[in-house]
């Protein structure tokens, strides 16, 4: 049986309403995410039965999915910060720039930086869905990316979705441009580089670079912060 | 690989201009669950057992419909039909979706491993692995528009998988880029075949343009940009 399952031991009651024959509990499952882990849990073995995949490849995927963090992101963007030329080819090719890392794409057939200047303050959506660059932010979207609330609101009022629910507050007189991830571009917004890091490290400056400053509803971190 | 054609009760994005709702910022630990039907669907994409993510969008927006229409067969136990499935509960019932459409599992087999818990319920053997589409390298659709021209969005209202919001339709823009020619994935949603790769432009919208009466007055300046296929475009002079 699976590796993976370890963490949802627990024999799981039966389905209310089932006819099926059957030699377990019939207590009522009470506990949706029990329900679901059961139900995701049959799809993961009969697909093993059938030698799609074993166990412990999905184990791995899991693990591969688990260590891809935003430091990726980061790491792109505070080598642009202190690189011009690695800048422009992240600019121009944003695959490209992550092989030069050697950070993983392959799922992402194409990746756009957007760069936060003093004119221009980029943020991104997704109104379809939830596509993220998760190969360079993490597999798993923050909640209210995936919300219907930021979906709806964000392409609409962004100032004030940025204000009011992030605390994020763009001055009048930059341009916000709202970037629609509904095809097949995933953007990464490179932030504004904060003033008093001229002389700060690369690796410094990677620790001011968040998850959210990437998608456009923070700046960077201060580094009086 | 059979085509599978939309749903009747299939129903594409919606999005509410009017939504004033809060934006809960409360980050919330990600299900194991969910965890592992997103990386079962990742690992099945890369060892190109299904032909692409699409499927499974198309798959997400028929269950949307489903609990809308409460047009509910029995993979939908009575305690869940009385709210909307959340993210990671979508992608299973996605998933399941897509797995029966390319004949990899059936319902009788999901329901009998659902209830076999860890034994592993008797199945039928894998037939064969899903043809990926036949894609049409070849022939480039010449893009037809160029970087600054003018374009509108069409009216259209397509049955099934679309990729253009439909807050942008009849909406007028301009072209700021070409991002590529990139297989139509309204297609390859419903596994159709031959697939062809079409333009896909970035497009600049005004707010004003997108929102008339309901531009805030901060954003009268502030633009959105979307990416559109080429057969969502129609010139402007």
């Amino acid at each position: 049986m699976s590796n993976i399952s370890t963490q949802n031991d627990e024999p799981l009651p039966e389905q209310t309403g089932s006819a099926e024959a059957h030699n377990h509990s019939h207590e009522p499952i009470a506990d949706d995410e029990a329900y679901w882990a059961q139900r995701t849990r049959a799809i993961q073995t009969l697909l093993a039965a059938k030698g799609f995949f074993t166990a412990d490849e999905v184990r791995r995927e899991i693990e591969r999915e688990d260590s891809v963090t935003p430091m990726l992101g980061a790491r792109l963007v505070a080598r642009a910060w202190v690189d011009a030329e690695f800048k422009q080819r992240l600019l121009a090719d944003g695959k490209a720039a992550c092989r030069e890392l050697d950070i993983d794409t392959a799922e992402i057939k194409r990746l756009e930086a957007v760069e936060n200047t003093p004119s221009v303050h980029h943020v991104v959506v997704c109104t379809l869905c939830s596509c993220y660059p998760r190969a360079i932010l993490g597999y798993h979207p923050p909640s209210w990316y995936k919300s219907t609330a930021y979906r709806n609101r964000v392409v609409v009022d962004p100032r004030r979705v940025l204000a009011e629910e992030f605390g994020t507050v763009v001055p009048d007189t930059l341009e916000v441009r709202v970037m629609d991830s509904n095809a097949d571009t995933r953007y990464l917004v490179i932030p504004l580089r904060p003033e008093g890091t001229e002389d700060w490290s690369e690796a410094a400056l990677r620790q001011l670079i968040t998850r959210d400053s990437m998608l456009g509803v923070a700046m960077a971190e201060s580094p009086h912060s | 690989m059979l085509e599978v054609p939309p749903t009747d009760y299939h129903q594409p994005i919606l999005h509410d201009p009017t939504d004033q709702s809060p934006i809960t910022r409360q980050e919330e630990d990600i299900s194991f669950y969910e965890k592992q039907i997103v990386a079962l669907h990742n690992l099945m994409r890369a060892k190109k057992q299904l032909p692409s993510f699409d499927a499974v969008r198309r798959a997400a927006e028929e269950v949307d419909g489903q609990f809308v229409a409460q047009a509910f067969s029995d993979e939908i136990p009575d305690f869940l039909r009385h709210r909307l499935p959340d993210y990671g509960e979508r992608r299973v019932l996605a998933m399941e979706r897509v797995l029966q459409d390319l004949n990899y599992v059936s319902r009788e087999e999901l329901k009998q491993q659902f209830q076999a818990l860890d034994e592993t319920a008797s199945c039928q053997p894998l037939a064969q692995v899903a043809d990926a589409p036949e894609t049409n390298e070849t022939t480039y659709a010449l893009p037809q528009y160029q970087v600054g021209d003018l374009v509108q969005v069409i009216p259209h209202d397509k049955a099934g998988h679309i990729r253009t919001p439909v807050y942008l339709r009849q909406k007028k823009g301009i072209v700021k880029c070409l991002q590529g020619q990139y297989l139509n994935p309204e297609d390859l949603a419903h596994f159709k075949s031959p697939v062809f790769r079409l333009p896909l432009y970035l497009v600049e919208f005004e707010m004003p343009e997108v929102w008339g009466d309901r531009c805030p007055a901060k954003s009268l300046k502030d633009k959105l940009r979307v990416e559109i296929y080429e057969p969502w475009l129609s010139p402007l002079p």
